[in-house]
């Protein structure tokens, strides 16, 4: 029993190490990885999975294969990358990334490069460019340099190193020529010893060269009995001794010479190049020597006039290309950064070697070169898992990182980047522009180019929808009610619909993918001759600011129900009311314009209050100061209503308080008399609906007669004054100026401020209209008396004043049901109306109906709706309809990154959409 | 201030007055007195609860009694430092301002100790005594591969000898590379070094046994390879030359190895280079400011770490080039390292301090018992004195700071520093801290000065209480009453360690600079004046 508890004790105890060891050391990762591309890189495995999957556990790969065919383990998290190719990590047969070191020994065995190696270095700039692993040199200043490594460059830092001392690096090159004297420090120094001047070292040219290291090795090898302690050459004897391999350097062809000849004596090695093999692509091929190619392109800036030879690079590749025996590994040379490794290999394409050996080049072979290829270069199963997912094949300049993962941990992540490049078949810009194997780009949300080819910022991601494809801006739901969940209620002129939207859930989410990117949502009532507002939204979007494109996209009529000249005198008194009010706001700004001005030019802009207290001499003079008794009658009141009212005059102005029966809200009755008429409104809270209005004669002392109006209705109103002392209520005179004579602003009326905009004709007006009598009112009243724009919406007569339509640029949210029966034919309004020039849009009348909003569209295909006239209606010309051009509808730059990627012709019913895209983010 | 009360027995009359005398006699004499008793104080043992109100006893410089209530010998000057705060004397862990030059030219140059170059008259010793430091390693800087031999000594004395406590005690190491070197160098001559040290032990060892048969008249009658396994044992200590000496001290184990890993990459070779050498037991590790990024490693090894002086690294990512910050101390604290926090002389006037040192690991969510380790004990057992000193505990070295509040408050002020029993410092009489809070031209005469001091109301007429102690000072400055805040109460000072040999130098250099200040401030008045 106790032995039990113990050693259960002990187990616990031993996987909290373990775990803790885990922690630190970096177990590596688990996953499951799924791309469109898996290449493998293994010897009889096919070149490229398409859909493939790696199976990570722990760091290393458990299988590799096609999706489906391979079991995958459910404990692991799964990351798909559905446009990106996965391929091993890059292996860089060579760099310099350790420098130099700073001996003075011509030949040393001692230096290790791993010693100058940063376990803990951030190499995500190079891992950005696919390289994962890396043979470091110890330096190729001296004839035997050192030891090199091949190292990691992610992970955790224990797992970096994966040789700790590699091949011996031995240097025929001419920077190796005089090396400096070898100097001993004498301790203590004394007047017995004497300091002698420092050895010269070999070798002074390339004479010296390989006697001078056959010499060495020779000396090392077999020291004298009472030789002096020398570190350098014990460790390179000790190194030879254990039959260290030799790495080569030499880039000249004479030096290359001595070089092949030197390994084949040594009956192995490995030959490091920056240009000239292919004056031993021979040799090498006998002997099959691994061979390091060092590729130089002057990619930062054009070389110089002696520079690099190119001829050279192409000599040498061809030559390569005609020895598949050599064992091939690419690098980079001189002037490019470990970075740019797949451009120096792509160029390799340039001479002529075939795509396999070059990928091999860079991934498999070179890992077998370094001898680290049961380790990475290939993906296969037992391999470590450092591998990476590009945007698109290797070769293609255009390909960048999209993830590197080292021990299947990533290594490298681009930060977060907002760039997308979406490439197709088709690019639908507009019925008039499409482009062939073109690409979209959108950064930061919105569309930044579009065409044949655009740039593709570092980091960004690209989805190749391929050569079927067609992608559309975003589509628009004219009029739509998402979000709303079911509250069919109206809404007053002032409220926002906007406001009752926040993230997008499931509903709006399938809203998206359907492809309808952009609702413009409308109450489904209360409209009326008041007018709602109407916000265009988003249907996806993470928060309200993502979602909302406008709070204010239109002012929405419905006068359906109305008859046409009732529904005329309201529609105008609304639009008066708004004329109004805008004509105020632009007193003001007028006024501040003026004031500022002024102030700039340094004029005195405080204006003492305009005295208009020109008081009556008497009450008596007055005509109307004192307590009237007024009657309101007509219009819908049933029977006439008395009151009291106490009248004051100051001036021109007339202020007047309801006194009896007693008002329970605040209200204030004012105008201005010009000696016989008053004009003015009644200042209450009418819930946004704007004041009543009235005028007054005095048509005999005392007495007066008028009306009020509000709304469209009209009152009469007879008043007879009854007492003429002066009222004791308060005059306010509102203030109209601030301190330093600026002028105020108005207050703003949020149910007029939709009307302003519509004045400023900076929002459409939208009018649900059904017979051809309310078209004419509605088009008489808003384009030829306001000149304003204007929308239709239903509009089933529309076709009767097509022409004026067309002519006036009215356009036509075509009613919900796309196929109707005129005159016991099928009739298509929106084909009638697009054909005879009046531009159409589509709406759901629905909320999450907007869904099959392209179901519509594709029966009014094939119903003969032209399909290039259907696309107008979802995007372009919807957008206009609603003054939205500028944010959506369209895919040229400056618009919002809304795409739909279809996987054929948009309005054929078997075509998918495949992915949608809002605000440069895939909806998923 | 410090109310010094001699001890009131029951003869308190001709009895104290004869004690008074003795103590006067042995304070000229130069001997401390023998039994010193703080009275009043909080005390912050580092080891152990805290006292609230407690009194330590101080016998023949060393701490015998510690708690609230302790039984006082009736010899025992009693000092009272109610309101005052007790502390264990800091320790430095590693510092090189002591030195002439901190780094030597020579890469490996274990034949140098600091002896010396120590140069006692360095303000940085006066600085250290008023910031409450009591111990000192002196070690040479980062810039080397190999060092010399290091001390620990205290911030007084007038030479080397007199300063120090622990004259060898391990030998600088570096990692980074030396100014003008790589890794790769750095290593190979690292590796080469102990390698060499073999070859050389081995070859001491066949010449020795030559040597041996030579004396004893035999022929070398076995090959090289015996005769260097027999002459293992034949050799002496003086055989060494200078330049193997200290490393086969290194290695033998009486010298510790005190390694610099200025980064995190620096850290492995570090460990590893200490593990082959068979010194990962007696290594300290001296870390740069991103060598925490190693924190495994230095996790597996277990031992104790010198931080850098800046405790917050900052990085700016290589992509987006966002600036992120570390806490240092907080990630070692975390992975269960003990460390030591520096004074940072280079920095600002905070970072001197290493009480804001650990002010700030507590601010950073260190507890505060193991922020003040790390200015106390840690430093100590580093050094191997951690039985010696590093806390208030009975049996340790009486090396004690009294600050005016609590010690991580940084208005506190050091009041007093006990070492080995002695007051070596007293700010009342600091004259630095005077001339710095003296109002300008007020030391011209000694007249003025008075003027100037009666102008602050109490100490005047404190001090002109003539006190219950005898007056016996024969320095003018320690007799001129300027407290350095008016409402302390200074009466003239302390009288047992007046005549301490190291504190007349420190007093009598501060004269010194004193005298040369009131030159400049005369000058600088006649042009006022003018």
């Amino acid at each position: 029993m106790l032995s039990r508890a113990m050693l259960s004790t002990c187990a616990l105890a031993a996987l909290a190490v373990c775990s803790a060891g885990a922690g630190e050391q970096g177990k590596g990762g688990s996953l499951v990885i799924k791309a469109a591309r898996v290449m493998p890189v293994v010897e009889g495995q096919p070149w490229v999975i398409e859909r493939g999957v790696v199976v990570i556990r722990d760091g290393v790969i458990q299988a590799v294969g096609r999706e489906g065919e391979v079991p995958l383990p459910p404990d692991l998290p799964v990351v798909e990358y559905r446009d990106e190719t996965v391929m091993p990590g890059l292996v860089a047969a060579s760099s310099d990334l350790a420098g130099s070191h700073a001996g003075d020994e011509a030949v040393a065995g001692a230096y290790r490069a791993v010693d100058a190696f940063d376990r803990y270095g951030d190499f995500r700039t190079t891992l950005a460019g696919g390289v994962t692993t890396v043979y470091v040199d110890p330096g190729r200043h001296r004839l035997v340099a050192g030891v090199g490594a091949v190292v990691r460059l992610g992970g955790s830092a224990d797992s970096r190193v994966l040789r700790e001392e590699g091949e011996l690096t031995v240097n025929f090159v001419e920077s190796v020529y005089g090396p400096p004297r070898d100097v001993e420090y004498i301790f203590p120094a004394s007047s017995d010893v004497a300091i002698e001047p420092g050895k010269r070292q070999r070798p002074d040219s390339r004479l010296g060269q390989l006697p001078g290291l056959r010499e060495a090795l020779e000396s090392s090898l077999n020291p004298a009995a009472d030789a002096k302690f020398n570190y350098a050459m014990m460790t390179l004897g000790q190194r030879l001794r254990a039959n260290a391999p030799i790495r080569l350097r030499a880039d000249r062809a004479v030096d290359l010479a001595q070089a092949v000849d030197f390994l084949r004596s040594r009956k192995g090695g490995i030959l490091v190049s920056a240009g000239e093999v292919n004056a031993v692509a021979g040799p090498l091929a006998e002997a099959k020597l691994p061979l390091v190619y060092e590729v130089s392109l002057p990619t930062r800036r054009p070389s110089g006039n002696l520079g690099v030879n190119p001829e050279v690079f192409e000599q040498d590749i061809q030559a390569l290309a005609a020895v598949p025996q050599v064992p091939l590994a690419l690098s980079v040379g001189a002037g490019m950064g470990l970075s740019e490794l797949h451009l120096a290999a792509a160029a390799a394409q340039r001479a002529g070697l075939s795509e396999e050996r070059i990928i091999q080049g860079v991934t498999r072979t070179a890992a077998e070169v370094l001898g680290v290829g049961d380790r990475v270069g290939s993906l296969a199963p037992g391999r470590d898992a450092d591998l990476i997912v590009l945007t698109g094949s290797l070769l293609d300049s255009r390909s960048h990182v999209r993830r590197a993962y080292v021990r299947g941990e990533v290594a490298f992540e681009p930060p977060g980047s907002e760039s997308l490049v979406v490439r197709a078949g088709t690019i639908w810009v507009s019925p008039a522009r499409q482009i062939e194997d073109g690409e979209v780009l959108v950064e930061n949300g919105r569309i930044q180019a579009t065409g044949r080819s655009v740039p593709r910022p570092p980091y960004a991601r690209v989805i190749d929808a391929g050569r079927d494809a067609v992608v559309t801006p975003g589509w628009i739901d004219a009029l739509g009610h998402l979000g709303l969940r079911g509250d069919a209620g109206g809404a007053p002129p002032d409220v926002k619909l906007s406001k009752a939207i926040g993230a997008a859930d499931v509903t709006d989410r399938r809203v998206a993918l359907s492809g309808v990117t952009t609702v413009a949502l409308s109450p489904y009532r209360g409209g009326g001759a008041t007018g709602a507002q109407m916000s265009a939204i988003k249907s996806d979007g993470a928060t309200r600011e993502q979602r909302v494109v406008r709070d204010t996209a239109a002012l929405w009529f419905d006068v359906r129900d109305l008859d046409p000249d009732a529904a005329r005198e309201q529609l105008k008194g609304r639009l008066e009311a708004g004329k109004k009010y805008l004509e105020t706001w632009q007193k003001y700004d007028k006024d501040l314009k003026e004031w500022e001005e002024k102030r700039k030019a340094g004029q005195a802009t405080e204006t003492k209050p305009a005295v208009t207290e020109q008081t009556s001499k008497t009450a008596e003079e007055d005509p109307l100061t004192g307590t009237w008794q007024g009657t309101v009658s007509g219009g819908p009141i049933p029977s006439p209503e008395t009151g009291k009212l106490a009248v004051k005059l100051t001036g021109n102005q007339v202020e007047a308080r309801v006194v009896e029966p007693p008002v329970p809200m605040d209200h204030k009755i004012v105008g201005t008399f010009d000696g016989k008429t008053i004009t003015g409104r009644i200042e209450i809270d009418t819930q946004g609906n704007g004041f009543p209005e009235f005028d007054a004669t005095i048509d005999k002392p005392d007495h007066m007669t008028g009306t009020i109006r509000f709304m469209g209705i009209t009152v009469n109103l007879e008043g007879e004054r009854i007492e003429k002392k002066a009222p004791e209520f308060k005059v306010t005179k509102s203030k109209t100026r601030g301190k330093d004579g600026r002028p105020l602003p108005p207050k703003v009326d949020e149910a007029l401020e939709p009307l302003k905009m519509l004045m400023e004709k900076k929002i459409p007006a939208v009018v649900s209209v059904s017979a051809h009598t309310q078209i004419d009112m509605v088009l008489k009243l808003f384009v030829e008396e306001y000149q304003l724009p204007l929308t239709l919406a239903h509009a089933e007569e529309a076709f009767i004043h097509a022409g004026r339509l067309a002519e006036k640029q009215v356009g036509v949210i075509l009613p919900p049901v796309v196929v109707r029966i005129q005159k016991y034919l099928p009739y298509v309004q929106g084909d009638d109306l697009s054909r005879r020039g009046v531009s159409v849009a589509f709406q759901s009348d629905a909320e999450d109906g907007a869904r099959s909003l392209r179901d519509v569209g594709v029966f009014a295909v094939e119903r003969g709706m032209s399909a290039d006239a259907v696309l107008a209606a979802f995007t372009c010309d919807a957008a206009k309809l609603l003054k939205l051009e500028d944010r959506v509808g369209s895919l040229e730059p400056g618009r919002d990154g809304d795409l739909v990627i279809f996987d054929g012709p948009p309005l054929d019913a078997g075509t998918r959409v495949q992915r949608v895209i809002i605000n440069g983010r895939e909806v998923e | 201030m410090t109310k010094l009360e001699i001890s009131r027995g029951a003869g308190r009359g001709a009895a104290g007055l004869l004690m008074l005398l003795v103590a006067c006699a042995a304070a000229r004499a130069g001997e401390p007195p023998a039994k010193v008793a703080l009275t009043g104080g909080r005390i912050i043992p580092v080891v152990g609860e805290e006292i609230a109100k407690g009194t330590l006893l101080i016998e023949h410089g060393k701490i015998t009694a510690i708690g609230e209530k302790v039984e006082l010998p009736h010899d025992a000057m009693e000092v009272d430092v109610s309101g005052k705060v007790l502390m264990p004397g800091l320790i430095n862990a590693h510092d090189w301002q002591g030195l002439d030059v901190p780094n030597e030219n020579a890469d490996v140059a274990p034949y140098l100790d600091v002896y010396d170059a120590i140069d006692p008259s360095r303000l940085f010793f006066e600085n250290s005594l008023r910031d409450g430091v009591t111990a000192i390693h002196i070690i040479q800087a980062n810039n080397c591969v190999i060092g010399g031999v290091t001390r620990v000594v205290r911030p007084i004395g007038l030479d080397v000898d007199e300063m120090t406590i622990k004259p060898r005690v391990g030998i600088k190491m570096s990692t980074t590379p030396k100014g003008g070197f790589d890794r790769m160098l750095q290593m190979a001559m690292l590796r080469e070094t102990f390698l060499e040290l073999g070859d050389y032990l081995e070859r001491l060892a066949e010449q020795r046994y030559e040597e041996e048969q030579k004396k004893a008249k035999k022929d070398v009658d076995v090959g090289p390879a015996e005769a260097r396994k027999l002459g293992k044992e034949l050799v002496r200590p003086e055989d060494y030359d200078d330049m193997h000496a200290n490393l086969v001290e290194l290695t033998g184990g009486r010298l510790d190895a005190w390694i610099y890993a200025g980064a995190a990459m620096d850290v492995g070779p570090a460990i590893k280079i200490a593990k082959d050498n068979g010194l990962l037991d007696r290594c300290v590790l001296v870390l740069g400011p991103d060598s925490f990024k190693a924190v495994a490693e230095l996790k597996a090894a277990g031992r104790p770490v010198v931080l850098d002086s800046t405790l917050d690294f900052r990085e700016r990512d290589a992509l987006t080039g966002e600036l992120a910050e570390t806490f240092v101390p907080k990630v070692i604290h975390d992975a269960g390292l003990t460390f030591a926090l520096l004074p940072n002389p280079d920095a600002s006037l905070a970072e001197r301090y290493q009480t804001y040192q650990a002010a700030r690991c507590v601010r950073e969510g260190i507890p505060r018992a193991k922020a003040l380790e790390a200015i106390t004990l840690n430093p100590a057992k580093m050094l191997g004195l951690g039985d010696a000193m590093g806390s208030l505990e009975a049996g340790k070295t009486a090396n004690i700071t009294v600050y005016s509040g609590d010690p991580l408050d940084f208005n506190s002020w050091v009041e007093l520093v006990y070492i080995d029993g002695i007051l070596a410092y007293d700010r009342a009489k600091d004259v630095r801290i005077r001339r710095l809070f003296q109002p300008p031209g007020a030391d011209e005469k000694p007249d003025e000065k008075k003027e100037g001091a009666k102008d602050e109301k109490a100490p005047a007429a404190d001090e002109t209480k003539p006190g219950d102690k005898p007056k016996e000072e024969s320095k003018p400055e320690v007799d001129a009453p300027a407290p350095p805040k008016p409402e302390e109460k200074t009466p003239p000072g302390e009288d047992e360690k007046k005549d301490k040999p190291k504190e007349q130098d420190r007093t009598s250099r501060g004269d010194r600079d004193g005298g040369n200040r009131k030159k400049d401030a005369t000058r600088s008045g006649g042009g006022s004046d003018a």
